[in-house]
């Protein structure tokens, strides 16, 4: 027993030391920006403004390394460097907890002063009056407004006006392909229809080749990076806006059923690998990587992945192209599925300096010089960049900006539709994709939900 | 004979179970250690393959850029402190319930297994409303105080089991005496509870260090977070940085481990020095 | 139990109780109470709340999801009880019999598993069933019994099976903990008295072992029942709770409702659903145990 209590006694003693060094860390570093923070103001004392601080949660963690979080850094730090009277205290988070924190301290009318919005909650968020339209700021500022991408506001538009200003503009749909692969089994040029794509599947097959290589555990990769295309390519842009009004589409019409079928097709011909429900979208890419897969389907988030973990041949051989066009389709074959998803917007009960304050941090973690930072970085923006450095550039990343420059963009399911239809859809895909439910049945349990 | 020859088969059958047992029990972490000095390319290649070159920047990474170090001493206070007090309430509470037969002794008993069975998430919202008006949100201690009341339940059923099976006499005895009640329970029974009290202390640690969604819920500042937290920013939203994470893992699974092989012992003392020798 | 006249005071065992009961209430009880309130709501968050009174448990009632993933955990207890509480017992006993070598070691790894993130595990296990280079498949092939191979995790008719078998495995250290120390209270008189050797002395050591560990059995079933029906992460990691929701389990069918799809009052109303059939569980477990209610 006595020797017990030693024990957590020294535990205790060890902890505290700890944390009192902790406390004393983060005090220094607080230190260092506020000295800092004199410095600057002396010299632009020209300028002396009262000081703001402002709390801003976000989803760019220091550790996480994709394009977005390193463009992000990189403009924070310019902007504390030229804005010394503004403090920020952060709080990153990483993606998935930050959804959880945030409708957290949104349902207990606890946000900070600046966060991020995804266009599924923001009309969750407007009827609890937590955010308001960004329209008059972004309209006194022509430059930062006119430098946004086309459907870049669309994820966050209710009612005529735009509640977030968006960072990203996601392609989710884009299929990444070895040529070398398929030249070897025959195909010169990647299909440009439907009956063709089939047939090259067939070709990649006979190779022993796994033709598309699919990771939808987390199973929104079905229906992001594939249906929101491919159901457009049946049902046009038309289709899909009544379904968002509600003006009388359904997804029991006959073109959102046949693209239902169309995947289910994909899947009985054996164009994915067979554990393609127990494996994720990074683990996807390992059969690509080790040239055992001649495809797989992901947004151009990924293309930073390919440029860092693939190897070299791989990647030289890898090129970009949209799914074909399908028989009597009312989509356009260069329509892809595209928005922004995530938008920052700030407390509705914010005013005066704060709120002059933190829209002047958004224009510099949203805007054209943002953009710029942002593209170098191998992410992509909502906004045009200014004069790129093409020399900066990794090729692939070049050939996906000549490639987006077609694109037109048409929603992406889980941006725009509730959640709970999309509970539905994404775990009914699973089914669809092991043959365990019919186009048409799933179509219906859809359309259930959707009437609720 | 026939007797010696079925000892040494199930003796040998024993042996090689158990070893082929814990060679899988002892896989994962060795897993963990070499794929966190992996290149994030190899990892993405091939989950399973050693590393070709050692290399350690995973772990520098882990604490400069993951800032292990202050995530860590921020979790150590929080459960060392959340283990002191979940053992003494938990042994006062579970003391009363195993000896006395009051009046609200089921009603206290359902209570504490109300806490065992009831899905944490469904408590985030209300709780962190209730730290919000009583503004406890974002303070150093905020931590301890569903630290130690979700540690409770299992402290009081453990404790009270094994309370209940060691003899009651020398109690009784001590109360003829007119020994104060304080006397008795931590002089005289705590002591006996030792190996019980090993054994809580290693697994309300566990929980403590690994727990999650209140760390997410109820603090704000950077500075107060902890490990799990600190893990979790690994993970980007369509990417995740393997072999750092494993490095942020390996310092973290550390302390749970040391304290493991330091309280076991006295978990099997009475075994080793008793008859039975290992 | 000591006399009457002896005991303290209702007023003193008051007094001791009171810090442990009052901490606990305002953090588990109060907002238990506050998510009740929720469950009678159609609530999402913020300022809109609509009283819909047992709505929310009708729907409940007739929620196939739900069930579904009711029958996911009970398949998970079942296994566990027979895997972690039954392996751990055997293993408990080996530790006594003096067939075993290597006691200590054995004892410090076995509790590694516990230590070890859920991600990893299911990560490891997840190679583990891999079909291309899955160590099961593997060993299944190299004797010749090829014709077992399935898709593991990717068949909604086994994938239950194959996502319990790391959480048992896991958790096997938990119970021997558990185990080894109330093997401590038991007085070593009792094992020296009976012949510990040979094949017969693990059966014997066993025989001696489960009565004397009745109590503490009986919390490990409970705590088996209460883990096992909040269990979520692993089987996310492994599965995410597919294909479909064949592997979904209730607290990530609750979590979702709650955080993904935003009904904080359904999800309420899941939570409480969950407690109230892990009360029933464990009641009934008692029952069938032949405990009387003096135990509770």
């Amino acid at each position: 027993m006595k020797r017990n209590i030693k024990l957590l006694a020294l535990l205790v003693a060890v902890s505290m030391i700890f944390s009192l060094a902790a406390c004393s860390s983060s005090n220094v570093s607080e230190d260092s920006t506020s000295s800092s923070t004199a410095v600057q103001s002396t010299v632009a004392s020209g300028s002396s403004q009262e000081p703001v601080t402002l709390s801003f949660i976000h989803m760019f963690p220091n550790e996480d390394t994709e394009g977005n979080s390193i463009a992000f850094h990189k403009a924070m730090e310019k902007f504390k460097a030229d804005n010394a009277n503004i403090k920020i205290n952060e709080e990153p988070l990483s993606h998935d907890n930050y959804e959880t924190k945030v409708r957290t301290l949104a349902a207990g009318n606890e946000l900070p002063d600046i966060f991020i919005v995804k266009g599924s909650m923001t009309s969750m968020f407007i009827d609890n009056k937590l955010i308001n339209p960004v329209d008059d700021v972004l309209n006194a500022d022509a430059d930062w407004k006119n430098s946004f991408l086309q459907g870049a506001f669309d994820d966050f538009t209710v009612g005529g006006k735009n509640y977030g200003i968006p960072f990203q503009m996601l392609n989710t749909h884009l299929i990444y392909y070895n040529k070398k692969l398929l030249n070897d089994a025959g195909i010169s040029t990647f299909p440009a229809n439907w009956k063709d794509f089939l047939d090259a599947i067939n070709k990649l097959k006979a190779k022993g080749i796994t033709p598309i290589s699919l990771g939808n555990k987390g199973n929104w990769v079905a229906e992001s990076c594939i249906l929101s295309t491919l159901g457009d390519r049946f049902t046009g842009p038309e289709w899909f806006t009544s379904i968002k009004e509600k003006k009388g589409a359904k997804f029991t019409d006959p073109e959102f059923i046949s693209a239902l079928a169309a995947l289910q097709e994909l899947a009985k011909v054996g164009a994915f690998n067979s554990d393609l429900n127990s494996i994720d979208n990074m683990q996807q890419k390992t059969p690509y990587y080790n040239g055992k897969a001649a495809m797989f389907m992901e947004g151009n988030w990924a293309i930073s992945n390919v440029i860092n973990d693939a190897p070299k041949d791989i990647q030289e051989n890898t090129e970009l192209a949209l799914l074909p066009a399908v028989d009597g389709g009312k989509g356009d074959p260069m329509e892809n599925s595209a928005g922004g998803a995530w938008a920052y917007n700030v407390n509705s009960e914010l005013e005066g300096a704060k709120l002059t304050a933190a829209f002047k941090i958004l224009k510099a973690v949203t805007d054209a010089d943002y953009a710029k930072i942002a593209v170098e970085s191998n992410a992509f923006p909502a906004s045009n960049p200014k004069d790129v450095d093409k020399s900066k550039l990794a090729p692939l990343s070049s050939k996906y900006l000549e490639l987006a420059s077609k694109i037109k963009a048409v929603p992406i399911y889980d941006a725009q539709l509730s959640a709970d239809l999309i509970q539905v859809m994404n775990t009914g895909l699973q089914q669809l994709l092991i043959n365990n439910i019919s186009p048409e049945e799933l179509a219906k349990k859809i359309q259930a939900e959707y009437e609720k | 004979m026939k007797h010696k020859i079925i000892t040494l088969i199930s003796q040998i059958i024993a042996n090689l179970f158990m070893i082929m047992f814990s060679i899988t029990c002892i896989f994962p972490l060795v897993w963990m250690l070499y794929s966190s000095m992996k290149t994030q390319q190899e990892f993405s290649l091939d989950i399973i393959s050693l590393p070709k070159v050692l290399h350690f920047d995973n772990f520098i990474a882990a604490i400069k850029v993951g800032k292990m170090h202050m995530f860590f001493g921020n979790s150590l206070f929080n459960s060392v402190i959340s283990v002191i007090l979940i053992i003494l309430i938990g042994f006062i509470v579970a003391y009363f319930l195993s000896r006395y037969n009051f009046k609200l002794r089921n009603a206290v008993y359902v209570l504490f297994l109300f806490g065992m069975l009831v899905p944490v998430h469904s408590l985030l919202i209300p709780l962190f409303i209730q730290f919000k008006v009583l503004h406890l949100l974002d303070q150093r201690f905020t931590l301890i105080f569903p630290y130690v009341a979700f540690g409770l339940p299992m402290a009081v059923f453990l404790f009270e089991s094994f309370i209940k099976s060691t003899p009651v006499e020398i109690e009784e005895a001590a109360y003829l005496d007119g020994g104060s009640t304080s006397t008795i329970i931590f002089k005289i029974v705590m002591p006996v509870c030792r190996p019980v009290i090993s054994t809580i202390l290693i697994l309300s640690f566990l929980n403590s260090w690994n727990e999650f969604p209140f760390s997410l819920i109820l603090l704000r500042k950077q500075s107060l977070k902890t490990i799990p937290i600190g893990l979790s920013n690994f993970n980007g939203q369509y990417t995740v940085n393997y072999p750092q994470l494993m490095a942020a893992m390996v310092i973290a699974v550390l302390p749970v481990i040391i304290i493991y092989l330091l309280f076991s012992k006295r978990v099997i003392e009475g075994m080793t020095a008793g008859s039975v020798k290992g | 139990m000591a006399s009457k006249t002896l005991r303290p005071k209702g007023r003193v065992i008051a007094a001791y109780l009171a810090p442990g009961l009052l901490i606990y209430c305002f953090i588990v009880i109060i907002p238990l109470i506050i998510s009740l309130i929720y469950s009678f709501y159609n609530y999402s968050g913020g300022a809109s709340m609509k009283f819909i009174g047992l709505k929310n448990y009708q729907y409940l009632i007739k929620d196939m999801d739900f069930w579904n993933s009711f029958k996911n955990n009970l398949v998970i207890i079942l296994l566990s009880m027979v895997g972690q509480v039954g392996i751990a017992l055997v293993i408990t006993a080996l530790m006594i019999s003096k067939l075993l070598k290597f006691k200590a070691i054995h004892r410090n790894i076995i509790f590694l598993p516990v230590v070890v993130s859920a991600i990893v595990v299911g990560f490891l296990w997840t190679i583990m069933y891999n079909k291309d280079y899955g160590l099961l498949n593997f060993v299944l092939k190299s004797v010749g019994l090829g014709s077992l191979i399935r898709p593991w995790l990717d068949n909604p008719k086994y994938v239950m099976f194959s996502v319990s078998m790391p959480i048992i495995w896991q958790y096997i250290g938990f119970y021997l903990v558990i185990f080894l120390s109330a093997v401590q209270g038991i007085s070593p008189d009792i094992y020296e008295s009976a012949d510990l050797d040979g094949a017969v002395g693990i059966k014997r050591s066993v025989y001696i072992t489960i009565p004397l560990l009745k109590d503490t059995l009986k919390v490990a079933v409970m705590l088996c029942i209460a883990g096992n029906m909040k269990i979520f992460d692993h089987i996310y990691v492994m599965t995410g709770g597919g294909p479909g929701t064949s592997s979904m389990v209730m607290a990530q069918y609750a979590y979702i409702n709650s955080f993904i799809m935003f009904k904080l009052g359904y999800g309420s109303a899941i939570s409480i659903g969950i407690l109230v059939l892990s009360l029933t569980l464990i009641l009934l477990s008692r029952k069938l145990w032949g405990g009387k209610d003096n135990e509770a």
